[in-house]
C-alpha cells in the first residue's frame, strides 16, 4: 500500500532520515520503532508531506507522492495524527471534529463517522459542545484520533499515540487501534512504548539515526535479543 | 451632556470605521504573524477606485461594488505576488516588505493622481440631519447612519461566516496552528486568499466611508488610519476577531473625546494621547484586551 524507497530527509545541515526503505501492507498495523530521535516523526512528517523529502520516492497505491502537499494526501487517504495531539485547544469538540472531515463533502458518510467516532469514544459525545481546551490528555488523544477518522483514511499514521496517557488511557487506544485495522484501515505506528507497539502490530522496523537497522514479524521480534537489550529493558 | 452625546456619536462612527480595518490587520496576522503595513493604503486604493467609476458616471453602489472588487484584485495581487513567497521567510522579512508595498503604493497614487487633494461630491442626502433630541441639539447625519448600518451590519457578517462556515472554522484553525490544519486537509493557501479577500474588502468599504465622511484625499491618506487601525488591532488584543472590533471603536471613541475634551492646545495631540492609551493598555495586558494568552505551537 505504501512504500518509501531510499527516503532522506534534512532539517537544514540535520540528516534526520538518511535512506530508508520500507513497506506498510494494507491492513496491516506496521510499527516503527526507535530511540528519541532516531527519525520516526520526521518520517510520518514526509510521508504525510509536511516536509518534502530531500531525495527518495514515496509512493501509495502505485502513485508517486513525496511531492504532494498536506491536502491532496487527506484527498488520497493518508491522516497524521501529530505527536502530541495538536487538537485546537481553542476550537470546540464539534468544530476539531468537523475539520476533520473538511475533505470529506459526502454529508451522509460524514454522520455515520460521526456515530462510530462516537461509538468508540462515548466521551466526545458528552462533551461535543465544550471547549477541546478543557478536555484531559487521555480525551485528547481520542479526540486526535476521532478527528482523523472524520475523512475517512486508508491509512494512518499515529505518532505516540500513548505518549503521556494513563495506562487505562493507553490500553484504550491500542484497543482502538486493533479495531481500526479490524475495519480495514491500514496503520503505521509510532511508539516509544515498544512493549505495546510489538504486542499490537504485524510488523515492526527498528530505525536508529535516521537508518532502518531491522524488520521482522512483531511476534517474532518480542524474542529478538537486540530490540530485548535496548528497547525492552532486558525483559518484558 | 448634548456636546458630549454629540461627541460620543462621532467617536463611534470613527471607530466603527477603524473597527473594519482592524479586522483586517487582524485576520491576516492570525494566520500568517504578518503585519500588512499596506493594509492602510488599500483604502486610499479603495477611496480612487470608487473616485474614477463616481467620474465615469457609475452611480454610487455602483461604484462601491466596484471599488470594492478593485480593492480584493490588489489585496490578492499583493498576497501573491509578495507574501506568498516569504512565506517562510520569517516575521521581520514580511514586515519590511510589507512597508515595501506601502511605500509602492502610496508612490504609485502619487505618479497617477499626484499629490493633490481630492473630494467626492456626494449627494445632499448624506449630509441632512436627524434630529434625535436634546431639542434639537443631539443631531445625525444620514452619512452617519449609513456608516453604522454598514459598518455593524459588516462586522456582524463577518463574524457568522468566521464562526459557522467551513473556511471560517479552517481559518480560526490555521490561526492556532496551521501546521495540524493542514492535516486536517486545509490548504492554507486558500484560507489566505480567504482572509485577504474579507480583509481587503472591509478595508474598500471603510476606506470608501472614511473618505466620504471626512472630505478630502490624497494618495498618503491610508498611512495614518492605517496606524490607528493597526493600533486599534493591538489594543483589542492581535490576532482576535472581536478583539479588533472592540478595539477600533475604543479608539475611535477614545480620538475624537481627547479632541474635544483635552484642554485648549492639548486637543491638537489627539493622536499622540490615542497611542498613550496604546502603550498604557499594552503595559497592563500585554496580549491586547482580548487576546489568546497562548503562543502559536507549529
Ligand atoms: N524541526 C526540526 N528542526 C531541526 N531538527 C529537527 C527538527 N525536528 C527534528 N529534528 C531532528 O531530527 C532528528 C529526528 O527527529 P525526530 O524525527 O523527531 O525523531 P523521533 O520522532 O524518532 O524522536 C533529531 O535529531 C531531531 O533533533
Ligand atoms: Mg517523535
Amino acid at each position: 500500500m505504501l512504500e518509501a524507497r531510499n527516503l532522506k530527509v534534512s532539517y537544514g545541515h540535520i540528516d534526520a532520515v538518511r535512506g530508508i526503505t520500507f513497506r506498510v501492507e494494507a491492513g496491516e498495523i506496521v510499527s516503527l520503532i526507535g530511540a528519541n530521535g532516531a527519525g520516526k516523526s520526521t518520517t510520518l512528517r514526509a510521508i504525510s508531506g509536511l516536509i518534502r523529502p530531500r531525495a527518495g520516492e514515496i509512493v501509495f497505491e502505485g502513485k508517486p507522492i513525496e511531492k504532494a502537499p498536506p491536502h491532496e494526501l487527506v484527498k488520497l487517504g493518508i491522516v497524521h495524527v501529530p505527536e502530541s495531539r495538536q487538537i485546537f485547544g481553542r476550537l470546540s469538540v464539534a468544530e476539531n471534529l468537523a475539520l476533520g472531515g473538511y475533505r470529506a463533502r459526502d454529508k451522509h458518510a460524514l454522520s455515520e463517522r460521526l456515530d462510530y467516532v462516537f461509538g468508540i469514544f462515548p466521551i466526545l459525545k458528552e462533551r461535543y459542545r465544550r471547549s477541546s481546551g478543557v478536555l484531559s490528555g487521555g480525551e485528547q488523544q481520542m479526540l486526535a484520533i476521532g478527528r482523523a477518522l472524520m475523512s475517512g483514511p486508508k491509512l494512518l499514521l499515529l505518532d505516540e499515540p500513548s505518549l503521556g496517557l494513563a495506562p487505562i488511557y493507553v490500553q484504550r487506544v491500542m484497543d482502538v487501534i486493533s479495531q481500526l485495522r479490524d475495519r480495514g484501515i491500514t496503520i503505521l505506528l509510532v511508539e516509544q512504548n515498544v512493549h505495546e507497539a510489538l504486542h499490537i502490530s504485524d510488523k515492526t522496523w527498528l530505525l536508529e539515526n535516521g537508518r532502518i537497522v531491522l524488520f521482522g514479524k512483531s511476534g517474532e521480534l518480542l524474542y529478538n535479543e537486540q530490540i530485548r537489550d535496548s528497547y525492552l529493558g532486558g525483559g518484558i | 451632556m448634548d456636546f458630549f452625546a454629540g461627541s460620543l456619536i462621532s467617536g463611534l462612527q470613527l471607530g466603527s470605521i477603524y473597527a473594519l480595518i482592524a479586522i483586517g490587520y487582524s485576520i491576516v496576522y492570525g494566520i500568517l504573524r504578518l503585519i500588512n503595513f499596506a493594509h492602510g493604503d488599500l483604502l486610499m486604493v479603495a477611496t480612487y477606485g470608487a473616485w474614477i467609476l463616481i467620474a465615469r458616471g457609475l452611480s454610487l453602489p455602483f461604484a462601491v461594488i466596484g471599488s470594492v472588487l478593485i480593492t480584493v484584485a490588489f489585496g490578492l495581487v499583493i498576497e501573491r505576488a509578495a507574501y506568498r513567497p516569504l512565506r517562510d521567510a520569517g516575521e521581520e522579512a514580511t514586515l519590511i516588505t510589507s512597508l515595501a508595498v506601502s511605500i509602492f503604493l502610496q508612490n504609485l497614487f502619487l505618479m497617477v493622481f499626484t499629490p493633490k487633494n481630492r473630494a467626492f461630491a456626494l449627494p445632499g442626502f448624506f449630509s441632512e440631519k436627524l434630529v434625535l433630541g436634546g431639542a434639537g441639539s443631539i443631531t445625525i447625519t444620514n452619512m452617519s447612519i449609513v456608516i453604522f448600518v454598514v459598518t455593524g451590519g459588516l462586522i456582524a457578517a463577518v463574524s457568522l461566516i468566521i464562526k459557522k462556515t467551513r473556511l471560517g472554522i479552517a481559518m480560526r484553525a490555521c490561526a492556532e496552528n496551521s501546521t495540524a490544519a493542514k492535516l486536517m486537509g486545509v490548504n492554507l493557501n486558500a484560507v489566505v486568499v480567504f482572509a485577504f479577500v474579507v480583509g481587503s474588502a472591509l478595508a474598500a468599504v471603510a476606506g470608501v466611508l472614511y473618505s466620504g465622511q471626512y472630505v478630502s484625499f490624497n494618495p498618503s491618506m491610508g498611512f495614518m488610519i492605517g496606524i490607528k487601525a493597526f493600533a486599534a488591532a493591538v489594543i483589542g488584543g492581535i490576532g482576535s476577531f472581536a478583539g479588533a472590533a472592540a478595539g477600533g471603536v475604543l479608539l475611535g471613541v477614545l480620538e475624537i473625546l481627547f479632541a474635544c475634551y483635552l484642554p485648549e492646545g492639548a486637543g491638537v495631540y489627539q493622536t499622540a494621547f490615542v497611542f498613550l492609551v496604546l502603550i498604557v493598555v499594552l503595559l497592563f495586558k500585554p496580549n491586547g484586551l482580548f487576546g489568546a494568552a497562548e503562543g502559536r505551537r507549529s
